[in-house]
């Protein structure tokens, strides 16, 4: 059992990047529109994570360094400062976005408004932060995130043609003769920029100061990547190809968190249905609490302030107060009645600065012999890490061009 | 070019570079709680001018809080604005700084001792670890 | 003085030419006191110059960074504070007899 619960630091990082309320949406709407045809993009976004999360826990595991602590070290003050704003924007606007997602999943499941559910959801993952220890708070939301793993059972349900699926898979372009190759690529962006987004590194690695990892716990940072990413990839591909299989042909426009669901229902029923309400409920809860406390993290780690739920809250008060005072921010703007699923949106705007000012200092350290003795880096992994940090360059210069060409995607 | 220029005459003890080694460490206090980060550093007998001492410079404190601001955004930080923590309080330089006082006695964290008694703290819960 | 005042300052030679800009401060540690003494001045190209680690000899990896990071340093040198004549809040200025080492660490 401890083996199991042991990766669900894994789970719930993967959970943030890959099944959070945009992500859920995303997927969906990918789906209904280019069928299978982006889904290398997550493959390739899974590769990159697993690299990059398994080096920022190797990091914080051999030097009892956290990502953001990394950051400001070697890129200092200013250029730190500018990831800080951006990467603090993206977990703000991901934070407004979870707990409205959480309210959607409730409202789903009770037809009560979300502007009733909206301060009790962010109540609810305040209180879990003040007072549910890490290793709780990481099991049982990991776990009952797994319970999206309906919309894979979903996929077998639904008798697909596979041939016709399987072929979707290598066309490069748009199947659907209305959608233009700038949408594709825009989204194929996204994607990957929602793959790979900063605030799983923080997470991840703060978690790993959190349950005092050491270089002994190695073997279980390797596990926990390698199981919570794919794991969070199939997830996202599963969505994804339910919604390829059943929206697509009706040509069904994905527009909100319950038309996710209509594959669904048709394939298992009121019981898959409130499954997979189990887990949107999970996950958006999950990915909550990851970007509340990676704000919480972000900003203590580049001030060098005393930081973690293993300290009593007073003994940690500015990092507290900061998450309180973003719970509080995300429930303001969602009660003035803003989408959450279009507020993640525009977080690839800010993905495109702090994700390469996340991940070369990530690789610049896991190399410093100051920081790892003589476990840095192999070959190998300096050069996927090299291709990733190219991939990511690339990606982060087109962001912008692409999202203002393709209309965000619309 | 550069690499074939000579290398410096040696030196007793560590060589280090303040920006490299130094700037935006982490500080931590004798119990291995962080403290700060270091924002600035306080150079002693280094002033405008001619040189004349004999004597090289030598670190006399880090600098933390406001100054942050400055280098951030420029102007400057009036003097008695600055949090010092002189030099000699320093007990070990590794990835991070290591003090031999514990934080609570430093005026650098004046703002997380005053949340502490009066907001964080008066919280229910405020004062013990999750369980 | 603060080291953030020190930093970035313009560095002439004797005859006023400018020879680049303040990138770093080297300092030499006692073991025992950790007193840390001045020994010079990085001289590099521009503002923001910046090896990110890679002024250590020890430090090669990956290649492709290191390599890019020294290409891009190219031109960076250390100068001895002997041959510093003086400290003004518009630059600083140099002997005429001043040496250039090589900045890099061991």
């Amino acid at each position: 059992m401890k083996g199991v619960l042991g990766l669900a630091l894994g789970v719930l990082t993967a959970i943030g990047g890959f099944v959070d309320i945009g992500d859920l949406v995303t997927s969906s709407v990918v789906g209904s529109r280019f069928g299978l045809t982006l889904v290398w993009v997550i493959v390739v976004g899974v590769v990159g994570i697993c690299v990059f999360a398994q080096m920022s826990g190797r990091v914080a595991a051999i030097s009892g360094r956290a990502t953001f602590e990394i950051i400001r070290e070697r890129l200092g003050a200013r250029v730190g400062f500018a990831n800080l704003a951006a990467s603090f924007l993206i977990n703000l606007m991901t934070l407004t976005a979870e707990v409205g997602g959480i309210a959607l999943s409730l409202q789903l499941a009770t037809s009560i408004q979300p502007t009733f559910w909206i301060p009790v959801a962010a109540v609810a993952v305040w209180l879990v932060i003040w007072r549910v220890k890490f290793s709780l708070l990481e099991n049982v939301t990991g776990l009952l995130g797994l319970a999206l793993v309906v919309f894979a059972v979903a996929v077998f349900l639904l008798h697909p043609d596979w041939k016709a699926l399987g072929g979707q898979l290598l066309l490069q372009s748009p199947s659907q003769g209305s959608e233009t190759p700038a949408t594709y690529w825009y989204f194929a962006v996204a994607l990957f920029g929602s793959a790979m987004t900063p605030y799983e590194v923080f997470f991840f690695s703060s978690g790993a100061i959190e349950e005092h990892w050491t270089p002994k716990d190695l073997g279980q940072s390797r596990i926990n990547v390698l199981i919570g990413f794919p794991l969070g990839g199939v997830l996202s591909i599963a969505i994804s190809v339910t919604a390829a299989v059943v929206l697509l042909p009706q040509q069904i426009q994905v527009t909100s968190l319950s038309q996710v669901l209509l594959p669904v229902a048709q394939a298992g029923g009121t019981i898959a249905v409130i499954v997979a309400l189990l887990g949107f409920v999970a996950a958006t809860f999950g990915a909550a609490l990851e970007t509340t406390l990676s704000s919480g993290y972000s900003l203590a780690q580049y001030f060098g302030w005393p930081w973690g739920k293993f300290r009593p809250p007073a003994k940690a008060a500015r990092f507290h107060l900061t998450m309180i005072i973003g719970l509080v921010i995300g429930a303001g703007v969602l009660l003035t009645g803003v989408d959450p699923v279009q507020i993640t949106e525009y977080s690839v705007v800010f993905s495109a600065i702090a994700l390469p000012l996340t991940y070369l200092p990530i690789l610049i350290i896991a190399n410093d012999h100051d920081y790892m003795g003589d476990q840095v880096n192999g070959r190998a992994t300096n050069l996927v890490g090299l291709v990733f940090l190219g991939i990511i360059t690339i990606a982060s210069i087109a962001a912008i061009p692409l999202m203002i060409v393709s209309a965000a995607g619309s | 070019m550069t690499a074939s220029l000579p290398d410096p005459p040696p030196v007793r003890g560590r060589v280090l570079d303040a920006r490299l080694h130094l700037l935006d460490r982490q500080v931590l206090d004798l119990e291995g709680q962080p403290v700060t980060t270091v924002d600035d550093l306080e150079l002693a007998d280094l002033q405008h001018g001619e040189r004349r001492e004999a004597e090289p410079p030598t670190i006399s404190a880090l600098i933390s809080g406001p100054i942050l601001t400055t280098r951030l955004f420029g102007g400057r930080t009036p003097r008695t604005r600055l949090h010092r923590i002189a030099w000699d309080q320093v007990t070990e330089i590794d990835i991070v700084l290591t003090l031999g006082v514990p934080g609570d006695a430093l005026e650098v964290t004046w703002f997380e001792r005053w949340l502490a008694e009066h907001v964080i703290g008066r919280i229910p819960g405020g004062r013990h670890a999750p369980d | 003085m603060l080291l953030t005042e020190l930093l970035e300052l313009p560095v002439l030679d004797a005859g006023g030419t400018r020879l680049g800009l303040v990138v770093d401060a080297r300092f030499a540690v006692a073991p025992d006191s950790l007193e840390a003494s001045l020994l010079g001045l990085l001289v590099g190209r521009r503002a923001h110059a910046a090896f990110l680690g890679y002024e250590r000899k020890s430090e090669n990896a990956p290649a492709l960074i290191a390599r890019y990071l020294r290409w891009h340093e190219r031109g960076t040198f250390l100068v001895l504070l002997q041959d510093v004549r003086s400290i003004e809040p518009d630059g600083v200025r140099l002997d005429s007899t001043y040496r250039r080492y090589s900045p890099f660490l061991p």
